[in-house]
């Protein structure tokens, strides 16, 4: 046990490179600690048709139904999967802060990763938004090994960089997404709340059901300074304040709860399930809860 | 009222003071050392709520302007300022008054202005007495003056009707004013009055000579002295002095020589500064009453003159010697200075005593031929005017040695400590001393007792005999031609004294300080020293006085060269024969003289038998009483039933005659240390002080202050914390 522990120490992790060695190792590794089994039944039966949206394989194109109505849909067939998972990474500049070694966007990725390998494993299809002031990039979900290859490429490649405008992004994603599919945000949501839970509420609205994890770092919870700061937006540098951090941590630790807990109502309205995670805290931890989560969904 | 304090019992005011500003120094100095970072939450964690952070910053400058006034405060109120406050007196008042009256007595107060009756120190009085009258019998008051006698302390020392016959009894004397000393001296009376206000008056004419310029130490020391006190006593500078005073005057009187022979002339100078308007004025110089010399002084030319005057007594004793100043203008305001007196010692004859170890040595002994060359010679043309009486002695007697005014030691042998005693009061008290040290002479006792390390009767140790090769001898050298001994070998007696053989001399160690050689000897060795002690001249020769040692007995060169060196030291510095108006004579007594029969004669003719100063251990009389300028006569009885009589003149200082006042500058810098408030000036009749100044203190509300602004600041760390204020916005 403890060499599984160490294992999934977020340290650890942060010495490790490639992301698909991360997530299978963490993957293994937290299923190993569960003794459960990953599989599950399957069928090939005809579901329903949705419209084509770029980026969907053609080769589900309904050519039929293209003659008929001179519009583009996909058969989709409850033999394709179990589940259409999408994982929503955050990777505005704020994803780049680090107390310590792990950056949030690296320990976004590599929970990110594990979960796409795991929920692949029990044959759902898996695909990835980056966002950031937009949609960056989106990767369809697909329950395809290659598919999980271009996935975890998208991640590694990824820069946390530009703005945060999660409404957008959840906006763009929802036109999207299939209905009854699964969205799971990964986000440090250091956005306006308000925003934020439009962009999830219009998911919602689109019959996706919503995971929302945000991912913080531990001193982002509070001024953890004790003289004066001159601190600058990672987003937007041109602001900039010089302030005693002495006297400014009260109303800092005031303000972040008051974010948090309009987060947290906004998510328990909309019937979304949110985690707040630590980047010191293990792996282990942070994809049980997300499997616990899950089974409350089944 | 100044709303500045006026003073702080504090010096270290400006380096406290800066402490107050080290909280903005640190607060500074914190900001300045913020460290930069990227932070991910800033711009909607903080940003939006500009309202409460406008607050919190607002509260930080609140608490950094509370701390530093606080600390100002707590500060300034340690530093002790106060404001002095000038309070009305009313007549009512019950408050006591102490009053300390300085009066200047020196003789420059004894002028009188023209426009009224009396001298300055009358109106001195005057005024003084007035406010003496405005006194109420609960007040207290004490005159101080240097001729007044200090009442002891504790024997009611400010008793007000002792004061009042204090006052009346002043007069003049004491010597000069010195302004600063009198405040100083005054301060230190107020200290001891117990009167809850405290005043000083000073009566004086403002002379010049009373307050030096450049005492700004002085004045600091006294303004220091004066703010110690509580109450602080306020001085007033009563000027007493006339405006624009008119004063003709000798300002020097002197004689080439106090003592002189009835062979030679005497010159005498004087220096006149005449007032503006003198009118026609003369010098007239007299001598014993009658008149020598008469010079018109006139009355335009320079206001300083000086004049000379040459006179040869035809008689020996004590001569009276007058320079006064007569003429239509000559009764000014200050008639003292008008005269200037002298007396002079004038002597036909010069006993001189030569002392050898053995008196009857006959011609092997120096005093043989010492006594040869002094001894007076009749039958070639005019007697001598001064005649020598030499006589060869044994030993030193007291009786001879007052008689005295040059003794000879024809070698150097071993005496007793009191005959050495007697030798060196002898040389001290102004008399002449002639050493020959011969063959014979003791080194031992000459090093041990008449050296003693620069401290006796030699100018230096003796060292060894220093004999020329058989057949050979040195000869003077290095001879000192401008001394008034030696000047007589100037010209063709020179190469004579180059000639003269030294056979054999005594070297010397180092001469001592201020001693001068007056020849030496071709062998590099001193021959000839002089050199003083106290008020007596010695001059050494390292030969003896008899052929043995040099030829010079032998030769034409030593009868006018012993009779010059006699009557140089017969005739050198004397005691001077008198004193300054106010200061004290003093007539020393000789043995079989009588202290019972001491009759004085004053300047103005009136006498007096008066006492010895019997009980203060010595012989003599000291007279103080000499407000009088001019010639004071004691004549005192001997057992022998003569009398001997002994004249000293007693003239003006000459600073006190000179009625220059303080300038300005002076007098503005003495008001700029002391206080304006605590001094004044005061040209007529002065009153009483109508206010007072209190001292109000600040501290305590400074104190206070600073209290309350740390209680804001509890306040404002405490019930305004950011949670409570404000609002988001």
């Amino acid at each position: 046990m403890t060499e599984l522990r160490d294992f999934l120490d977020p340290g650890s992790v942060a010495q490790l490179e490639r992301l698909q060695v991360v997530a299978r190792k963490i993957a293994e590794g937290f299923l190993r600690g569960l003794h459960r089994s990953s599989a599950r039944g399957s069928s090939i039966e005809y579901a329903e048709h949705r419209p084509y949206v770029p980026g969907d394989d053609l080769k589900h194109l309904d050519w039929r139904s293209y003659a008929r109505t001179d519009r583009f849909y996909l058969k989709q067939f409850e033999d394709e999967t179990n589940l259409r998972a999408t994982l929503v990474l955050d990777t505005s500049a704020s994803m780049s802060f680090s107390s310590g070694e792990l950056t949030k966007l690296r320990y976004a990725s590599c929970l990110a990763a594990a979960m796409a390998y795991l929920l692949l494993g029990q044959r759902d299809a898996v695909g990835l938004a980056l966002a950031g002031e937009s949609l960056k990039q989106h990767i369809p979900p697909r329950a395809s090994a290659e598919n999980l290859a271009g996935i975890y490429g998208a991640m590694e490649k990824a820069r946390a960089e530009g703005r945060t405008d999660l409404s957008k992004v959840l906006s763009q994603l929802a036109e999207r997404v299939d209905p009854g599919s699964l969205t799971i945000l990964i986000s440090d949501l250091l956005d306006d709340e308000q925003k934020v839970l439009s962009g999830i509420a219009q998911l919602r609205q689109r019959g996706s059901e919503v995971i929302v994890l945000q991912v913080l770092d531990p001193s982002e919870k509070e001024l953890p300074f004790n003289s004066w700061m001159v601190l600058r937006d990672i987003e937007d540098p041109s602001i900039e304040m010089r302030l005693d951090a002495r006297q400014l941590a009260e109303l800092y630790r005031e303000n972040f709860i008051a974010h948090q807990d309009a987060i947290r109502k906004g998510c328990s309205a909309a019937e979304v399930d949110y985690l707040c995670l630590d980047t010191s805290v293990p792996f282990a931890n942070t994809l049980g809860r997300f499997l616990h989560l899950r089974s409350r969904q089944r | 009222m100044n709303p500045l304090p006026d003073t702080f019992q504090n010096p270290y005011l400006w380096p406290l003071l800066l402490f107050a500003l080290l909280p903005t120094f640190l607060y500074l100095v914190d900001r300045r050392r913020a460290r930069r970072m990227d932070w991910p939450a800033l711009r909607f964690f903080l940003t939006r709520q500009r309202a409460r952070l406008r607050w919190i910053r607002l509260r930080e400058a609140l608490l950094i302007l509370v701390r530093s006034l606080a600390l100002f405060l707590v500060v300034y109120a340690l530093l002790g300022p106060a404001t002095r406050v000038e309070r009305e007196l009313s007549s009512s008042s019950a408050l006591n008054r102490g009053l300390v009256l300085v009066f200047d007595t020196s003789f420059s107060m004894s002028y009188s202005p023209a426009e009224e009756a009396g001298d300055l120190l009358k109106r001195a009085k005057a005024r003084a007495r007035a406010l003496l009258n405005e006194l109420r019998p609960t007040d207290s008051a004490l005159v101080v003056s240097p001729s007044a006698v200090d009442r002891a302390p504790g024997d009611n020392l400010f008793d007000l009707e002792k004061t009042r016959l204090e006052l009346e009894d002043l007069e003049l004397g004491g010597g000069p004013f010195d302004l600063l000393h009198a405040i100083d001296d005054a301060i230190g009376k107020a200290a001891l009055l117990s009167a809850d206000i405290r005043e000083i008056y000073i009566f004086t004419d403002h002379q010049a000579d009373s307050l030096p310029t450049k005492e700004e130490r002085s004045l600091e020391f006294l303004a220091s002295r004066l703010a110690a006190l509580d109450p602080a006593p306020s001085i007033t500078l009563v000027d007493c002095g006339a405006p624009e005073p008119s004063n003709h005057r000798i300002v020097e009187f002197k004689s080439d020589s106090l003592v002189t022979g009835t062979d030679s002339a005497i010159g005498f100078h004087a220096r006149v500064a005449l007032a503006p308007e003198a009118g026609d004025l003369h010098l007239r110089v007299t001598v014993n009453g009658e008149v020598i010399a008469s010079r018109p002084l006139e009355e335009k030319g320079p206001t300083d003159r000086e004049l000379s005057f040459s006179h040869r007594f035809s008689s020996s004793g004590t001569a009276r010697v007058s320079a006064e100043l007569v003429g239509e203008g000559a009764g000014d305001g200050l008639p003292g200075d008008d005269a200037r007196h002298l007396v002079i010692e004038v002597l036909d004859r010069l006993e001189v005593p030569i002392i050898q170890d053995s008196p009857d040595k006959g011609r092997a002994g120096g005093g043989h031929w010492l006594d040869l060359a002094l001894f007076p010679r009749y039958g070639e043309g005019q007697p001598p005017k001064v005649i020598f009486r030499p006589m060869i002695l044994g030993s030193a007697e007291s009786g001879i040695l007052a008689r005295s005014r040059v003794l000879v030691l024809s070698g150097i042998a071993s005496v007793e400590p009191r005959e050495l005693e007697l030798i060196e009061n002898f040389v001290r008290r102004g008399g002449g001393l002639l050493v020959f040290a011969d063959a014979g002479a003791d080194r031992l006792f000459a090093n041990d007792r008449l050296w003693r390390e620069g401290r006796g009767l030699l100018p230096a140790a003796l060292l060894k005999r220093q004999k020329a090769e058989t057949g050979e001898a040195y000869h003077p050298a290095a001879v000192n031609l401008e001394h008034p001994v030696l000047s007589i070998f100037k010209g063709a007696s020179e190469a004579d004294l180059g000639r003269l053989a030294i056979r054999s001399c005594w070297t010397t160690g180092p001469v001592k300080e201020k001693a001068v050689i007056l020849s030496k000897t071709s062998g590099g060795s001193p021959w000839i020293i002089e050199h003083s002690l106290s008020d007596g001249r010695i001059i050494f020769f390292a030969t003896g006085a008899d052929p043995a040692d040099t030829d010079l007995p032998r030769t034409p060169l030593f009868v006018p060269l012993l009779h010059r060196l006699i009557r140089y030291l017969a005739l050198g510095p004397s005691l001077s024969m008198g004193c300054h108006q106010g200061g004290t004579l003093e007539v020393a007594l000789e043995a079989g003289e009588r202290a019972a029969e001491i009759r004085l004669t004053r300047p103005n003719g009136e006498t007096e038998n008066i006492a010895d100063s019997a009980g203060t251990g010595k012989r003599g009389v000291s007279w103080r009483k000499t407000a009088q300028t001019g010639f004071y006569s004691f004549d005192i009885g001997q057992e022998n039933g003569d009398k001997r009589a002994v004249t000293l003149a007693v003239n003006m200082d000459p600073a006190e005659s000179d009625l220059e006042r303080i300038d300005a500058d002076s007098l503005e810098l003495l008001e700029r240390k002391l206080g304006v408030d605590k001094l004044k000036h005061s040209q007529g009749r002065p009153g009483l002080r109508q206010s007072v100044v209190v001292e109000l203190e600040h501290w305590p509300y400074a104190l206070l202050a600073g209290l309350l602004l740390l209680l804001c600041e509890l306040v404002l760390l405490r019930g305004f914390a950011p949670q409570q204020a404000g609002g988001s916005s």
